[in-house]
């Protein structure tokens, strides 16, 4: 079981044990069982750009290097945006109670990718939250689950049944397309050549 | 961009474009003269050296092993630990640590429990998206406002037009959407019964199409799922 979360309604701390949903427990999982010509299991693995080193799951690890080669310590880096302004880090939502100040639509609800979802055990004294979610409102926050530079958007709803979820997604850039803008012919008109062009059509050309 | 073959209310398809409509937060590190760092990826541990190898060098004796490991670093290999890792592939290894090029896949179907429920060749799912057959318009409508829980919408694509007959076609599709009030249902087959594949081996979804516009632009959004917006049962029964 993770760590609760708290969730500020009202002047009332509100602590929810959560559960994450994923389609495993649900629905079961298929795994992929690969065998060689003798039926043995193969595992995957890297082979290097030489042709000979062979390395296991778990054998690489990432590192960041300044421009000479030389190994950095991640917490020794600071991290900027593409347009260089530093970039601050939100602390974990477990951290301090969550306020339930803001509501999300359906429509900006819809608007967002879930990437995860957490079933929530509702405590003792919930029953004024829980009946506002069963009415279908969606309480919207940032959310992140350990911490870090792109705090996800949380929202707190409920089912059809009824039972309160946490689902935690990335919003995403839909935008409105029309047609692009007709250039106005006569505004593009070159007025001397449509002088001499007038509606003749000539023939000698052919 | 991708493509997708859709069908409207009335039965004329059109292949447009899908687009991918997710964002991620792009971020430079910088070291303390403010010179930008970068990743590599490194080796930590070969596979000649692991466990295994290390146990079946030794008769499988895991405390010689240990003994071995206080002794010296077995499981370090000088010239490669620490070297780079690039232009590398994928490879299957078998169990004696020889790279396989034949192999046999099979899917191991297992219940919410572990316990497993069928053994089956494995079969990658071909994409369906895009082929010649459209995606039927399935008629299957649901309101909004009853289908915005009942489902995790994990993935989502907006649909664009490639030209002016497209942009008509498409702006229809989000204005009878919008006006239903409705997502509509989108699968593949006859039936629009199929999961949606959009390439090979990729993961199947349950596709909802949602229309919004605004004056002469549309917004059409195919919303994906694989996953039902419900608790597993073993924390239901708590």
């Amino acid at each position: 079981m993770a760590k609760a979360l708290v969730f500020r309604h009202g002047s009332a701390d509100l602590s929810f044990n959560l559960d994450k949903v994923d389609r495993k427990k649900l629905y079961g999982q298929v795994d992929t069982e690969v065998v060689d010509e003798k039926g043995r299991p193969c595992q995957l693995a890297i082979l290097g750009g030489d042709g000979k080193t062979l390395v296991g799951r778990g054998g690489s690890a990432l590192c960041m290097l300044d421009p000479d080669g030389g190994y950095c310590e991640r917490a020794a880096l600071t991290p900027v945006g593409l347009d260089g302004a530093p970039l601050a880090k939100a602390p974990s939502s477990f951290a301090a109670p969550v306020p339930l100040t803001h509501r999300a639509s359906i429509d900006e609800y819809l608007s967002h990718n879930v990437k995860a979802v957490y079933a929530l055990q509702a405590p003792m004294g919930a029953d004024e939250l829980l009946r506002e979610l069963r009415g279908g409102a969606i309480y919207t926050f940032p959310f992140s689950y350990r911490g870090g530079l792109d705090p996800d958007a949380g929202f707190l709803l409920a089912n059809p049944e009824g039972a309160p979820f946490l689902a935690v997604g990335k919003k995403t850039r839909l935008q409105f397309v029309a047609l692009p803008e007709l250039v106005d012919p006569d505004a593009e008109a070159d007025p001397d050549e449509e002088a001499e062009d007038d509606d003749s059509m000539d023939f000698g050309m052919m | 961009m991708g493509s997708i073959n859709l069908s409207n209310s009335k039965n004329r398809d059109a292949v447009v474009y899908t687009r991918s409509v997710s964002t991620s937060l792009r971020v430079r590190w910088l070291d303390a003269k403010g010179r930008p760092a970068g990743n590599v990826r490194v080796v930590r541990a070969t596979l000649d050296r692991d466990l295994d190898a290390l146990l079946a060098a030794r008769g499988g004796d895991l405390a010689a092993v240990g003994e071995a490991l206080v002794q010296g670093d077995p499981e370090v290999d000088c010239e490669r630990v620490g070297g780079y890792l690039r232009d590398t592939s994928r490879v299957y290894v078998s169990p004696d640590q020889k790279i396989v090029h034949a192999v046999a896949e099979w899917d191991l179907v297992k219940n919410p429990d572990g316990s497993l429920k069928d053994r089956r060749p494995h079969k990658p799912a071909q994409p369906n998206v895009a082929g010649e057959t459209p995606l039927r318009w399935s008629g299957k409508l649901m309101k909004k406002s009853e289908v915005w829980n009942k489902f995790v919408f994990a993935a989502k694509l907006q649909i664009v037009h490639i030209n002016g007959l497209t942009y008509d076609f498409l702006y229809e599709i989000a204005r009878e959407l919008e006006l239903k009030e409705s997502l509509l249902l989108v699968g593949a087959g006859p039936k629009s019964s199929l999961p949606l594949v959009f390439h090979r081996g990729g993961t199947p979804y349950r596709g909802f199409l949602e229309g919004r516009t605004q004056g002469e632009s549309y917004c059409l959004i195919l919303h994906l799922s694989n996953l039902e917006l419900r608790a597993p049962a073993a924390a239901e029964k708590a």
